[in-house]
């Protein structure tokens, strides 16, 4: 049966039954409470974790209403949900042919709705922005490296300023690297509450974006032979992807290499990137909004309409039944086609992951990864990572920063807080070295007060370095 | 390290003998900033090691692992109570701080607060180099007293120090370290809850609770509520008279500034720009020190909430006062304020909406504790003008005598003038004058930075702000 099939009366979807709406609203809820599978998992019975009990949700559906898109009245709204990824791809299409497709949002795992800018294809081929967008990784990645901790360990913040200024590096171009206002708007976008804020937004985003796009010679992405509105919507579009992808993809990638079996023939940091990008899609579940009536498939779909893309539990089920799943870049963009902003956004997490595990090797600190066992979800606002030195590592940025004061995480296990007091236990000792060639400057040999000073310096080396040598034996025997 | 100008006018330099055999104020610093950095380390060992104790994870293994369980147990506690290392570190977490409470209660002083009062009593040292009122023998007295923890004898030299010299002149004395003096009376009370004021100041940052008992910051915030208001008003005669010999020059806006009084005026100007481009000016006053709250923005309850938030009845009422005027988005906007006007104007600047719809080009600052603060727009030029006898500026925790930095984009012009007693040193006439006289080269440097606001003065519109 193809679209214009127009043989037979368009009909209504079907709807699904009431137990079927509770149990989809059943999962949807239980994708806002991170810690549901905690009393499953910890007495075994993993077909009672979150994601079992999707699927089997998901084929009482597909088995109900013969795979085709079903209305659902669940508790966070009505919507048409394909219940495959092949009928999500050819409906959304379809829209898109028919000229009815809306505005697009994500759902994120909290239940919230960020919009998504529409769809735009990149104006050069990926192939020329490759040693542009590798030279840039590089360079950034070396400052990712530069702002460890001192237990190794990358912060959150740190992370996402780094990456966003890459993402603007590769999207508009070097002189936009420091405007961190752009990635803020963007972001702020992509939040607005309603249709007024996010034009307010939009506009203020396009004011922020005019003298990276419409100059006289562009950077980045843009080239001078395309439209105005063209190049205000390639940007926004490619600047959201590659953003989402270097900020969580990123670092899910490289917490999948550390569990990766070494596979020589294949480039690890690919895979890894393919697998968070299929495991762990950005664009988990994505809704779209009929504006105007179309009909697919002998399916009358109305005006109003909100068609759920499920994608990461379609995917998960389709590899349950054993059918693999499409283009990883389809975690990235909503379109219905491939996007080559998405293939942007993939070449350059690979990128920045690649430059990372050249000059360090990438730690887990939390949660605990094991390849046959990994996490149903792994949200990279809450990965801990940590960088170990290797020897191609940059003698310039060996020191990591002084951290100041970061409480630690709660609820770890005795091996985290072992490496914990290890690291803090050094820290310690390279402060009482500090204090010690500070009280030996010749400068305290002034005055009495000086030579006090002297003494006081001193005797906190001292004091650090005792509180060092109970912090090691403490972290010896966590680890033991 | 940021663009830092520091002057001195009159007779401020200490004798060249004192020089020589004085320990160097720089190795002071430098050693004050290592044990802030070591007293930073220690706390985060105990509350590492607390967060392992408190761990559910951890219990679970000390059930199937009795003898390990013993032998963490011990190691851990051996090392959180160990007077001759970390001291009785335990922090962080509900059982943490019971724990770091009851010491505090105890007059318990764990090897962090130990390192943390000396980094500050090295700071108030260096600062007695440049501030040689300091080191009078009264003056470290008081310092004295507080560094050591022994209230009764603080209290004594500070009544001491005002019979002898009065209210303004004390507090001018003590003005370069009062936020060291606060944190180390934070630090070493038996209240545990404004410790955190002292950490703040140690580290860098936006205290959460108020100095001396503690009290969250949210609290100040409903002391100051309102959604902000902006009426149009008339200039009366003589802030007519200032306005109409105004122009695009630092000096003559923060004598707009003394003009507009601090009653609840600000001032919108438009300026056709020698460029072509439209521009406009926003000149915020400081705060009215009457009383404690009024009805409008200026009073020192909104101060208190302005430097601790950056939402506040004060930017709220800036924000409907371009609005109401019709300021197109996108229009390029420099803001000058004096004190709470310059706080406001950097609020204005860490709003993302505000410096969406509007290109905020420039904060200029004048006697404002601004510098824990930081501008969501990092085009924003920030200036900020500081005369060092002045104690508000260094009420971020950012004093002479702090080893934090600023921005590297950020300028900051200080200097030490003649006006030195408190409020003297804060009216924005003070600043003015120093800058017209020319004893400081700061003037011509501010305006070089602002010459894109040259052009035609085409309207000065004054608005009276409201908290309702």
């Amino acid at each position: 049966m193809n679209t214009s099939d127009t043989t037979t009366a368009p009909r209504r979807p079907a709807r699904a039954w009431p137990l079927e709406n509770a149990l989809v609203s059943a999962a949807l809820a239980a994708q806002r409470v991170s810690w549901i599978d905690a009393p499953a998992r910890a007495i075994g019975l993993k077909p009672l974790t979150r994601q079992h009990l999707t699927r089997q949700v998901l084929a009482q559906l597909r088995r109900t209403s013969s795979g085709r898109p079903t209305r659902l009245r669940t508790a966070f709204g009505t919507f048409l949900m394909p219940l495959n990824a092949d009928d999500a791809t050819s409906l959304i299409g379809r829209a898109d042919e028919a000229g009815a497709r809306g505005d697009v949002t994500t759902l994120t795992a909290e239940g919230r709705r960020l919009r998504l800018t529409p769809h735009a294809a990149l104006p050069v081929p990926l192939g020329t922005l490759r040693t542009q967008v590798r030279a840039a990784a590089e360079e950034e990645a070396a400052a990712i490296y530069a702002m460890r901790r001192r237990d190794g360990s990358l912060g959150r913040a740190d992370w996402c300023t780094l990456t966003a200024r890459l993402a603007r590096r590769i999207v508009l171009g070097d002189g936009a690297a420091d405007d961190s206002l752009v990635s803020a708007i963007l972001e702020a976008t992509a939040q607005a509450e309603d249709s007024t804020e996010y034009d307010a937004r939009t506009a203020a985003l396009r004011r922020r974006l005019a003298p990276y796009v419409h100059a006289e010679a562009p950077g980045g992405l843009v080239t001078s032979d395309l439209a105005d509105d063209a190049r205000d919507a390639v940007v926004e579009h490619a600047l959201e992807t590659v953003s989402r992808a270097l900020t969580d993809t990123a670092p899910q990638a490289l917490a999948l290499v550390t569990v990766q079996p070494l596979m020589p023939a294949t480039d690890r940091t690919e895979r890894a990137v393919s697998e968070a990008l299929r495991r762990y899609p950005p664009l988990a579940a994505t809704v779209h909004t009929v504006c105007a009536p179309f009909v697919w498939h002998s399916l009358a779909v109305e005006a109003g309409t909100e068609i759920l893309c499920a994608t990461a539990w379609l995917r998960d089920l389709d590899e349950e039944q054993g059918r693999s799943g499409g283009d990883p870049s389809a975690s990235l963009c909503a379109a219905p086609a491939p996007c080559s902003a998405a293939g942007l956004a993939v070449l350059a997490a690979t990128e920045l992951v690649r430059a990372l595990t050249r000059i360090a090797e990438p730690v887990v600190l939390a949660p605990h990864l094991t390849l046959d066992a990994l996490p149903a979800d792994l949200p990279a606002a809450s990965l801990r990572l940590a960088m170990e030195d290797t020897d191609h590592a940059p003698r310039d940025a060996a020191e990591p920063v002084i951290d100041g004061y970061v409480p630690p995480i709660v609820g770890q296990s005795p091996a985290h807080y072992a490496a914990l007091a290890a690291a803090d236990a050094r820290s310690l000792e390279e402060h009482a070295r500090k204090l010690v060639a500070c009280a030996r400057q010749s400068g305290w040999n002034h005055d009495a007060f000086g030579e006090r000073c002297r003494m006081t310096l001193l005797a906190h080396a001292e004091r650090c370095a005792r509180a060092a040598g109970d912090a090691r034996r403490a972290a010896e025997w966590l680890a033991n | 390290m940021a663009a830092r100008t520091v002057d001195a006018v009159g007779e401020q330099t200490p004798v060249r003998h004192e020089q020589q055999t004085r320990t160097d104020a720089e190795l002071l610093l430098a050693a004050s900033v290592l044990l802030a950095d070591a007293a930073l380390a220690v706390r985060r060992t105990g509350a590492g090691l607390t967060a392992a104790g408190a761990s559910w994870r951890v219990g679970l293994q000390a059930l199937r692992r009795p003898g390990w369980a013993l032998g963490t147990a011990l190691s851990a506690a051996r090392a959180m109570t160990n007077p001759a290392g970390l001291g009785l570190a335990a922090n962080g977490g509900l059982v943490g701080e019971t724990v770091r409470s009851l010491g505090a209660l105890a007059r318990q002083r764990p090897a962090g607060v130990a390192m943390a009062v000396d980094a500050f009593a090295l700071r108030i040292e260096a600062a007695a180099h440049e501030h040689p009122n300091l080191a009078a023998p009264l003056a470290k007295r008081l310092t004295d007293a507080v560094v050591a923890g022994r209230r009764i004898e603080a209290l004594r030299a500070a009544r001491e120090l005002v019979a002898l010299m009065g209210v303004t002149r004390t507090l001018t004395t003590i003005s370069p370290v009062i936020m060291e003096l606060l944190a180390l009376a934070g630090l070493l009370d038996e209240n545990p809850t404004n410790d955190s004021f002292a950490w703040v100041t140690l580290a860098g940052g936006v205290p959460t609770t108020e100095p001396l008992f503690g009290l969250p910051s949210a609290l100040v915030r409903h002391l100051n509520p309102g959604p902000g208001r902006a009426e149009r008003t008339e200039a009366d005669a003589m802030l007519a008279r200032v306005l109409a010999r105004s122009g695009n020059d630092i000096v003559r806006y923060i004598d707009d500034i003394s003009a507009l009084g601090n009653h609840g005026l600000a001032l919108l100007r438009r300026i056709a720009c020698a460029d072509g481009t439209p521009r406009h000016v926003l000149l915020l006053p400081g705060t009215s020190f009457g009383l404690l709250s009024n009805s409008t923005p200026q009073d020192l309850v909104g101060a208190f909430d302005a430097l601790l938030h950056t939402d506040t009845t004060y930017s709220r009422s800036v924000k409907q006062m371009l609005t109401r005027a019709g300021v197109p988005e996108g229009t390029e906007l420099m803001i000058v304020g004096h004190s709470l006007g310059g706080i406001t104007a950097m609020n204005l600047a860490c709003d993302l909406d505000f410096v969406s719809a509007y290109r905020l080009t420039h904060v200029v600052t004048v006697g404002s504790p601004i510098d824990a603060k930081r501008p969501a727009d990092p085009m924003t030029q920030v200036v900020s003008l500081v005369n060092e006898h002045d104690v508000i500026p260094g009420l971020d925790g950012r004093g002479p005598a702090s080893a934090n930095d600023i921005p590297e984009s950020w300028i900051e012009c200080s200097w030490l003038d003649e006006t030195y007693d408190y409020p003297l040193s804060h009216a924005p006439q003070a600043y003015a004058d120093t800058l017209r006289s020319g004893e400081v080269p700061h003037r011509a440097r501010v305006n070089e930075l602002i010459t894109r606001y040259d052009g035609e003065i085409v309207g000065n519109q004054p608005y009276l702000l409201r908290d309702k």
